[in-house]
């Protein structure tokens, strides 16, 4: 007998299961294994299989249709209703879905640039094990640099097991690209070791990374580079002309390197290139190099740093300490020395992020606020419902319903405006954001997900408190609602403003913090100056060029330097000095510069005196500035025995302390030194008037000596507005979110009053009939807000006080919070509110006591 | 006032009437396949079954395990005094609304 064999597959049975009532479940499945074993008995058993599929399928719409068909119908009346009724009170409908669509867009862009900042680096696919090496003494508070000597990345990949690969990288600086007419300095590009592109995940559309490094003169391009040198022909094989010298074989286009990334590029020339130029690559002091490590799945970064101790201790002269900084934490979480490509702010993702979270639950709060407030004239509806038959279960089905149906209707046109408003967004942020909802389910499930909590927020008030209503009750009392729900509202009132509150004192704390930073005095004079960079044949020239730019009396001074004074970069920690001790590890930056950088930039010497003209002797001088001199702890410097950079001299000066970075960080330590080899900048003080002429006559001056190279210039005060461009976006973008803040708080505060000046109307009636005047009434009303308020700002103000001072915190030049941004703000949040209620308040006590009166 | 019952569940309510105690799924959709001589789905032979329970025209009462069913039970359906009731007034109905017809093709139009 083959009745032991199943001759229904359980997934069949399952389906069945679905769709029957509970009840007939085990009898319908007996049923069908009844009935196929009696066809496959009589037609075989592949028939009653197919059979039995059917007789499944065919029995689906009856079941469907018996349990669908009322819940369908009783759906139809519940959309019905709420469309009525949003029909009925256009006004608080407008503001409730107008309070949370503006909510939700302004916190999803800011979630959006949230989440890019986040999704740094993230793009590679070996994301999670990719390291790079930096190096610092292991005294935390000593600085740690971004880079390494050559010579760790062949031991590494040698001697430690965990590593996979090993890349070094260098950054090339500008160069000169030409090809036939076009010829632009392209500042972008790598020297990186063939494995590079096996480490990180930079595609090539054109070549393959592993052989397009073979020859030494060969380079790799992105697209858009490859676009604007070639066009659309096909550039693979093709030449370009580096630096007016040397032709290049372009053998591969990469992908253009994506936005979130940390490492910038257009192009990759091969690392033996610097190798070939006779460069010691096994060179345990020589840190010029970048090194980025691939390690084996599933191997820790702290075994390595281990090894790194044996290894430093052994070999490395300089007992330098080294570690492995992983890949995620480059963008956002690391402020090292010499470090290159883009970063982030990891406090301005957290601002942005509370900001986000803050106006969402400003126009969630709002949206219950209403739902509630509204609610108590909903008691009335209720019980004449409940009266003629409706469920409780109905009456929560309907209240939630309607909750849902506006939370998920703001989420819709939110998503609509956000997609409109990207391009907005970008210009505002200079950040391209995307809506790419396919690949993240996360953000997607996010947004559901408030929506669903706002809806189920919102509706459960009148859903389980309203619902509950005898309907005699509900009937005949129909105020108690909402005096029941009062204090509750007052709460949400509060919570809202004291938000407010917090980004209207947000806001003004940064716009002071960017106010002081434009106009603090950095030691130099920054205006009128413009840097040219020298490259080339310059450096040879720059005494003809200066002698024949002095003519132009427009051109006030001119000097060459390695550095402007705002990105002084390079440094050592080995300097010495006359009286060092051993425990002196003093980190210093170094800018070479001529004679007339003083005057140039009008700095102020504190002792001694500056490099004099074409006096060579000074080469091995050394002016230090005053943080030098107190770091080193020396009395009296000038004279003193220094050394530095391979050179040995002494102190003839000290200047007066000069900001040569961005105010986030202190003045340290500076060397200033003399060597025509490193400057190649020429920076130049000119005339306030007629700057255009100025600019033409040194164009033309500049094409005289150096005819091959395009004239670039920059300004210094543009440059140094430059380095707070990420605060003056967030200023910007702050403002935007703050407006709409307060607009939506504005809303709810706009929705409640008059709410609730129209429950007192017969209360405001009485009062005008016994002789109440305009303004008391108004006072009356008010009089409840303007407490709120008060309470409000007793919270806020303490609590943006926190907040600002660790956002401060960032700058070690900042401002001291004035207390009279808490009372402006305060204030500020006050007038608005009360401008918002009295309108209501006004019209309320205007209205002429008949009309209240017989209101109802 | 009292609906009729559907066609459908008239002609279950009769096919359980005449299975006497060994009306269950697989015996009442054979029967009704072969006095409609019309392909019924399980689905089609349930629904209505439901209802009828609901309106308390048939009880039903589950037997014991069968092997030939995978081990399930049978839901086995009896009409009730109710539901003999119900028939005779259906019956009633019938004989009054059909009065006089006869198969005769002389007689259609």
């Amino acid at each position: 007998m083959p009745d032991k064999k199943p001759s229904l597959s359980p997934f069949l049975l399952k389906t069945l299961q679905i769709v029957v009532s509970k009840r007939y479940r085990e009898a319908i499945s007996g049923d069908l294994i009844e009935m196929v074993r009696g066809i496959s008995r009589k037609k075989g058993t592949a028939y009653a299989k197919w059979w039995a599929v059917f007789i499944i399928l065919t029995s689906f719409p009856r079941f469907l249709s018996h349990s669908f068909r009322w819940s369908l119908e009783m759906f139809k009346s519940i959309l019905k209703l709420t469309l009525r009724h949003l029909k009925r009170h256009k006004g608080f409908s407008f503001i409730n879905i107008a309070g949370l669509t503006i909510g939700i867009t302004a916190s999803l862009l800011m979630f959006l640039w949230v989440q890019d900042e986040l999704s740094f680096d993230g793009f590679h696919a070996n994301e999670k094990n990719i390291y790079r090496v930096i190096c610092g003494k292991s005294n935390p508070s000593s600085p740690q640099g971004a880079v390494s000597p050559p010579v760790l990345a062949k031991r590494m990949k040698s001697d430690f097991p965990e590593v996979v690969e090993t890349a070094r990288l260098y950054h090339s600086g500008g160069i000169l690209f030409s090809r036939g007419e076009a010829s632009f300095f392209e500042n972008n590009g790598l020297l990186v070791d063939p494995s590079f592109f096996r480490i990180f995940t930079f595609p090539f559309t054109l070549g393959d990374p592993e052989t397009a490094f073979q020859e030494s003169r060969s380079i790799a391009v992105s697209e858009k580079l490859a676009f604007k040198y070639f066009g659309q022909t096909n550039p693979l094989n093709k030449t370009i002309t580096l630096d007016t010298r040397a032709d290049f074989k372009i053998t591969g286009v990469f992908k253009n390197v994506p936005q979130n990334s940390h490492l910038r590029f257009d192009y990759v020339l091969p690392f033996s290139l610097l190798e070939r130029s006779g460069r010691d690559m096994n060179s345990w002091t020589d840190v010029s190099y970048y090194t980025y490590v691939l390690l084996r799945e599933g191997a820790s970064h702290a075994a390595v740093d281990k090894k790194f101790e044996i290894l430093g201790s052994q070999e490395d002269p300089q007992k330098e300490g080294y570690y492995l900084q992983p890949l995620k934490n480059i963008y956002l979480r690391s402020d090292l020395l010499f470090d290159i490509g883009r970063h982030g702010n990891r406090v301005y993702v957290t601002i942005f992020f509370a900001a986000a979270l803050f106006i969402l639950v400003i126009a969630c709060i709002n949206f219950m606020n209403l739902a509630t407030a509204r609610s108590g004239r909903r008691a009335k509806e209720v019980g004449m419902r409940k009266a003629v038959g409706a469920t409780r279960g109905n009456l929560v089905t309907q209240f939630y319903f309607e909750a849902f149906f506006l939370s998920f209707l703001a989420l819709f046109l939110a998503l609509l405006l956000v997609h409109f408003l990207i391009p907005v967004f970008y210009s505002l942020s200079g950040k391209q954001l995307s809506l790419g909802f396919l690949n993240n389910p996360f953000l997607l499930l996010t947004l559901a997900g408030t929506a669903l909590i706002t809806g189920v927020l919102s509706g459960s008030y009148p859903a389980l408190f309203l619902s509950s209503f005898q309907p005699q009750v509900a009937l005949k009392n129909m105020f108690n609602a909402g005096i029941k729900g009062a204090r509750f509202r007052k709460i949400l009132v509060i919570l809202q403003f004291s938000l407010t509150i917090i980004l209207i004192t947000g806001t003004m704390v940064i716009y002071k913090q960017l106010d002081f930073m434009r106009n603090k005095d950095l030691g130099f004079n920054k205006d009128h100056i413009i840097s040219i960079s020298m490259r080339g044949e310059f450096l040879n020239s720059f005494s003809a060029i200066k002698n024949a730019v002095q003519q132009n009396p427009n051109i006030l001074n001119i000097s060459a330097a390695s550095n402007m004074p705002l990105h002084i970069g390079s440094g050592t920690s080995h300097a010495d000095w006359e009286g060092k001790t051993e425990d002196d590890v003093i980190q210093m930056q170094i800018a070479w510069v001529d004679a007339d950088y003083l005057d140039t930039f009008e700095m102020k010497m504190v002792e001694g005196r500056f490099f004099k003209t074409g006096d060579t002797v000074d080469q091995n001088c050394f002016v230090l500035n005053e943080a030098a001199v107190k770091a080193m702890g020396m009395d009296s410097p000038l004279g003193k025995r220094f050394s530095a950079f391979g050179k040995d001299g002494h102190i003839i000066g000290v200047i007066k302390n000069f900001h040569y970075k961005s105010l986030h960080s202190k003045i340290e330590p500076l060397i200033l030194n003399t060597d025509p080899r490193m400057q190649d900048l020429a920076c130049i003080r000119i005339n306030a008037k007629n700057i255009p002429g100025t600019l033409r006559f040194l164009e033309k001056t500049w094409k005289e000596y150096a005819p091959d190279y395009p004239f670039e210039y920059a300004f210094l005060d543009d440059e140094v507005d430059a380095l707070y461009r990420a605060e003056q976006r967030l200023g910007k973008v702050f403002n935007v979110f703050t407006f709409l803040a307060v607009f939506i708080a504005c809303l709810g505060l706009f929705g409640l009053s008059s709410f609730m000046s129209e429950q007192r109307t017969k209360e405001v009636g009485i009062r005008k009939v016994l002789g109440a005047g305009m303004f008391s009434i108004v006072r009356l009303l008010n009089s409840e807000f303007i407490l709120l308020i008060g309470i409000s700002s007793l919270f806020a103000c303490p609590a943006s006080y926190v907040v600002m001072t660790v956002w401060l915190q960032h700058f070690s030049y900042r401002i001291q919070i004035p207390v009279w941004i808490f009372l402006v703000s305060a204030g500020l949040a006050l007038g608005i509110a009360l401008l918002t209620v009295s309108q209501q308040s006004l019209k309320a006590a205007m209205s002429r006591p008949v009309d209240s009166i017989r209101y109802e | 006032m009292k609906k009729y019952l559907s066609r459908p569940e008239e002609i279950i309510l009769l096919a359980v009437w005449r299975l006497k105690d060994n009306a269950y799924g697989v015996t009442i959709k054979k029967k009704v396949e072969k006095m409609t001589e019309k392909y019924w789905s399980i689905g089609a032979v349930y629904v209505p079954l439901e209802r009828l329970e609901k309106k308390g025209f048939v009880r039903s009462c589950l037997s014991k395990p069968k092997s030939e069913r995978g081990g399930r039970r049978k839901r086995l359906f009896t009409i009730t005094s109710a539901g003999i009731y119900e028939l005779n007034k259906i019956h009633k109905v019938n004989e009054v609304i059909w009065q006089g017809y006869s198969t005769d093709k002389k007689e259609t139009w």
